[in-house]
């Protein structure tokens, strides 16, 4: 008899506490790093501002890179200054799930996505576009 | 007769070992896809640990849980009034409902070795008259709800991904990917409930308690092996 109530008191905790974890993991997971994401979308604005392009270039994403040089490697610097991005510096939000984040600043919206310890830009100069995905001015596919 | 503890025990460690395997096979087999989708997109891999962490896998290991959970818990509570002639899951006919203290051996009519909040009254008897669908409604709801928290961000990440804002956990509940995810899953289980109610009447498995004895009549209600 006792040793039934102490399995039902184990089962019991046992329970939660997988719950509790399962719970911990999830919510570990809902805001990584979001602090990283806006700053790296603060230096790529302020490098696109300073007319940096090598070191703009170096924060997109691959994918972003790619659809910029449009098949022409080693362009993506001029192309990048080419565009008209608008000039941002303040973040006045950020939100990362997952490996990807969204950093609103006072003129721009930046979607970036985590590559390795590293927060990568994968579309900058965007505009709202209602229910339908941003308008991009740089976006990778 | 004393048994090892091992076949005495054998259901829960058979069951308990499958839940593991398949648990580790779900955790590899999700890290291996998840990589490959990394790899198209020149991103670096990620490892096993930040994958068992990501929203992705703890929304599919929840959805499922919660899904089995209210399978039992539902059969539990519902079998207490509804009744399947001839089936081995539910009670004979006239037994339908709570039944009295008598039958139910609390209270005054405990037996010596009965547990003892079956025979303390009040509260406690209260309490451990309905502990196991309390249980099972609990573990039910707890994974419901780390379902939605998880699926939220995963969602949200695609989202984001796609270019499109996030938007927040109340709206999650009520989009259609929180109720396809869930009710996929609520379907498939009740379905399940179902043909067992019912198979059970009419089909046999030799040995087992899930079934009635092989030369039991169809219209024998709530009889086991």
């Amino acid at each position: 008899m006792v040793r039934r109530r102490s399995c039902t008191r184990a089962a019991t905790v046992g329970t939660a506490v997988v719950l509790g974890a399962v719970a911990l993991t999830g919510c570990s997971s809902l805001n990584p790093g979001t602090d990283d994401a806006a700053k790296t979308a603060q230096e790529f604005h302020s490098a696109v501002a300073a007319g940096d392009g090598e070191t703009a270039c170096n924060l997109l994403a691959p994918s972003a890179v790619e659809e910029l040089e449009d098949g022409a490697p080693g362009a993506c610097s001029d192309k990048l200054l080419e565009l008209v991005i608008p000039g941002a510096s303040q973040v006045t939000d950020s939100k990362a799930y997952g490996s990807n984040a969204q950093v609103l600043m006072d003129q721009d919206t930046v979607f970036l996505t985590r590559s390795g310890d590293t927060w990568k830009v994968t579309a900058a100069g965007c505009t709202p576009q209602g229910e339908s995905p941003y308008d991009c001015e740089v976006k990778g596919s | 007769m004393k048994h090892n503890p091992f076949i005495t025990n054998g259901l829960s460690i058979g069951f308990g070992l499958l839940f593991l395997f398949s648990l580790v096979g779900q955790a590899f087999s999700g890290l291996a896809y998840y990589n490959e989708q990394q790899v198209a997109s020149q991103l670096d891999e990620i490892g096993l640990l930040q994958y068992v962490t990501s929203s992705s896998f703890v929304v599919d290991v929840a959805e499922n849980w919660q899904s089995e959970y209210l399978q039992f818990t539902l059969l539990i509570l519902l079998a207490v009034w509804l009744v399947q002639k001839g089936s081995p899951e539910s009670k004979e006919i006239d037994k339908r409902g709570r039944q009295s203290d008598k039958e139910q051996l609390v209270g005054q009519f405990a037996k010596p070795n009965s547990p003892k909040w079956a025979k303390a009254g009040g509260w406690r008897t209260a309490v451990f008259s309905n502990s196991l669908g309390l249980v099972m409604g609990a573990i039910f709801v707890g994974s419901w709800l780390v379902q939605s928290v998880a699926g939220f961000s995963a969602f949200a990440e695609s989202q984001l991904a796609n270019l499109q804002d996030p938007g927040t956990w109340s709206e999650y509940l009520g989009s259609p990917e929180f109720w396809n995810r869930t009710l996929q899953n609520w379907q498939s289980e009740f379905l399940a409930v179902w043909s067992m109610v019912i198979l059970a009447v009419y089909l046999r498995q030799r040995g087992s308690p899930e079934s009635k004895a092989v030369g039991m009549p169809h219209d024998k209600t709530g009889a086991s092996n």
